[in-house]
């Protein structure tokens, strides 16, 4: 077994608004092992980027707040560091590239400048040494000819070329960990492919661990060693890729797998979950995918099941498939 | 089988002045496209984002005017057709958008919206239009108590209802689905999805499905139309387009997408480079800057698309 990284323990983010309390993260515990890439996979507003925005303790505070919860990185509670101390390790240790490349960059200055400044704030070098290694970056996520490419501003710049350009900047410090919040959502499939395969092979390079949010299975499937499968603020079911893809057990991630229209054989109908995802203001008591579930019984409606092991690797939240 | 809709060398550039000495810059956002639509089937057209294929969809229906080329809808010339005359042609044929979120009027209810075409057309009295909205609103999902509502208190699946409802109400036999399915999350996905082909059963609708999702097209596509830079390069079966792709713009397309087991590691093939700005298209094969199998022919002569099997065209010098 290699290193743990990180540790999340009984994470719990609320926002305060108006209406309510929104549970957007209400007690998620993963670990995520150096050198790995971990998935967190579900639905739009199932929390899996607040849960990222938490580690990086960038949730904006109003309305947000982490109520409580480790979050223990490299043996360091991330939790309990200040706003000053947060910024050695954003950049430094654990970066993040997002999912639209062109509202991440700023759009006046010129990518040069942005990679310099990033390197310039977390390592001490002069601005020709900074100038170099920004340029070296550019060769490295594939950036033909860096030198024009440093003087041009975001706008011109593909979207496949801005996400490398992001992912340049995310690793020019060389951190020990990447959170990659939807990175390939809003690029073309063959784009998709480049970028992911680009991720891959920096990865191994300068063994990075990965934090790979998406909704797209595919992408899991493909990529990551581990995943954690969220429905409404929670994990409902961590595990190995083939523990999830191979003996899903709770019937959301049933649902979801079956859901995919499949490009190898031909099914007349999809399987279809019914329903939407409840809203995370008033959860239901028990089970929250029990309204949506069709093997629910009274248990899931009374009280709100635990992530049990069904095999050593392999936890899943259901009464049910616990039960056995 | 009849066609209902036959689209021959559509042409569809958008121009705009540039710089002091306003030269025109041409986008070839369709350029040279000839398909057909059967009756009663549902036609695929897949690309990446600026391939033209939404551009080809709104022209089709006049929309946009087009800039060369001739469309024929049940035989009929539609081609050059003015607002007056395409007035009828638009009970018949009609569109779906990608984006739940935009293309529905926020100030108007739910039932406003799905009646709001039937008034249009001057169809129904009041209350037969409200019972059809009624009729409409069951058919697609959505409750009585739902009709009432305003937009902005639906999900993006239930919009997507809604917006469905809206292009069902003139009882068309032709939609042009534009990305119905790709703002949506997977479990809502297969919802609308299943929806738009049990109503393709029920009132014999034909389709022309434009989506990026190689997997939902496979789905729910029978013959299927691939897109690159304004032009097609290839049409085929559903069947035949998945099991035996030959322009190498299919192959890395369908090779690119991440198959959902972690046990099938599919052999992919990574294209170099962005697609090129249809605004100064490559020239010859517009694939040739990206193409893997690129030879010195492809940078000179355009391919045309020919019938290398039956029912199963290709664009490609390998082919010729």
């Amino acid at each position: 077994m290699s290193e743990k990284l990180l540790e999340v323990e009984d994470l719990r983010t609320y926002f305060y608004t108006d209406e309510g309390v929104v549970k957007s993260v209400d007690g998620v515990s993963f670990e995520i092992k150096k050198g790995e890439t971990f998935g967190l996979v579900g639905e739009s507003g199932c929390g899996k980027s607040v849960t990222a925005l938490s580690i990086m303790k960038l949730i904006p505070d109003p309305p947000g707040k982490i109520v409580s919860g480790k979050i223990e990185f490299e043996g360091e509670d991330l939790a309990k560091l200040t706003e000053k101390q947060m910024q050695k390790i954003r950049g430094n240790k654990i970066s993040m590239i997002f999912q639209e490349p062109m509202t991440s960059l700023d759009p006046v200055f010129t990518i040069g400048s942005e990679l310099i400044e990033t390197i310039q704030l977390h390592q001490d070098l002069k601005k020709d040494e900074a100038y170099g290694q920004s340029v070296e970056m550019l060769k490295l996520v594939g950036i033909p000819d860096p030198e024009r490419r440093m003087k041009q501003y975001p706008h011109e710049l593909s979207g496949g070329m801005r996400q490398r350009a992001m992912i340049a900047m995310a690793l020019a410090c060389r951190p020990s960990m990447l959170i990659a919040d939807e990175p390939t959502t809003a690029l073309d499939v063959t784009i998709q492919a480049q970028i992911l395969n680009l991720m891959e092979g920096l990865k191994e390079e300068f063994n990075t661990s990965v934090l790979l949010i998406t909704h797209d299975l595919g992408v899991v499937a493909q990529y990551c060693t581990n995943v954690a499968v969220m429905y409404a603020g929670n994990i409902v079911e961590y595990g190995s890729v083939y523990d999830i893809f191979e003996e899903p057990k709770h019937p959301y991630t049933k649902g979801l797998i079956k859901s995919l229209p499949s490009l190898d054989k031909n099914v007349e109908r999809l399987e279809i979950l019914e329903g939407n995802v409840p809203s995370l203001i008033d959860a239901p008591k028990g089970c929250r995918f029990q309204p949506r579930c069709d093997v629910c019984t009274d248990k899931c409606i009374d009280s709100f099941p635990d992530l049990r092991y069904v095999t050593e690797s392999h936890m899943v939240r259901c009464h049910r498939e616990a039960g056995k | 089988m009849t066609k209902l809709l036959e689209v021959n060398n559509l042409k569809k550039y958008f121009e705009k002045s540039m710089g002091w000495f306003k030269t025109l810059e041409q986008t070839k956002a369709v350029d040279d496209v000839t398909f057909h639509i059967n009756k009663g089937e549902t036609f695929g057209l897949v690309g990446e984002s600026g391939c033209g294929k939404s551009t080809c969809g709104k022209t089709i229906l006049k929309l946009y005017s087009p800039t060369a080329g001739s469309l024929f809808y049940e035989g009929n010339d539609i081609t050059n057709l003015n607002r007056r005359e395409m007035f009828p042609y638009r009970r018949k044929m009609t569109i779906i958008y990608q984006d739940p979120f935009a293309s529905l009027d926020p100030r108007m209810t739910v039932g406003g919206i799905i009646s709001e075409p039937m008034e249009v057309h001057k169809l129904h009295t009041k209350e037969e239009r409200e019972n059809r909205v009624m009729e409409l609103a069951t058919r697609v999902g959505l409750t009585d108590e739902q009709v009432s509502r305003y937009p902005h208190e639906f999900s993006g699946g239930q919009r997507q209802r809604i917006g469905i409802a809206r292009s069902l109400a003139l009882d068309p036999d032709f939609i042009v689905a534009d990305e119905p399915v790709s703002a949506l999350d997977v479990s809502i996905q297969a919802q609308i999805i299943n929806l738009m082909q049990d109503l393709q059963k029920d009132m014999g609708l034909t389709y022309l499905f434009i989506a990026h999702d190689l997997g939902v097209v496979k789905h729910i596509c029978n013959r299927i139309a691939v897109m690159y830079l304004g032009r097609i390069v290839e049409i085929a079966e559903r069947d035949t387009l998945f099991a035996n792709p030959m322009h190498p713009y299919t192959r890395a397309l369908l090779s690119a997408v991440p198959v959902p087991d972690p046990r099938v590691k599919p052999d992919q093939i990574i294209l170099k480079g962005d697609v090129p700005s249809p605004v100064n298209p490559p020239s010859g094969c517009t694939f040739h800057t990206r193409c893997p199998k690129v030879f010195d022919r492809c940078d000179k002569d355009a391919p045309h698309l020919t019938e290398v099997e039956k029912d199963h065209w290709v664009s490609c010098h390998l082919y010729g």
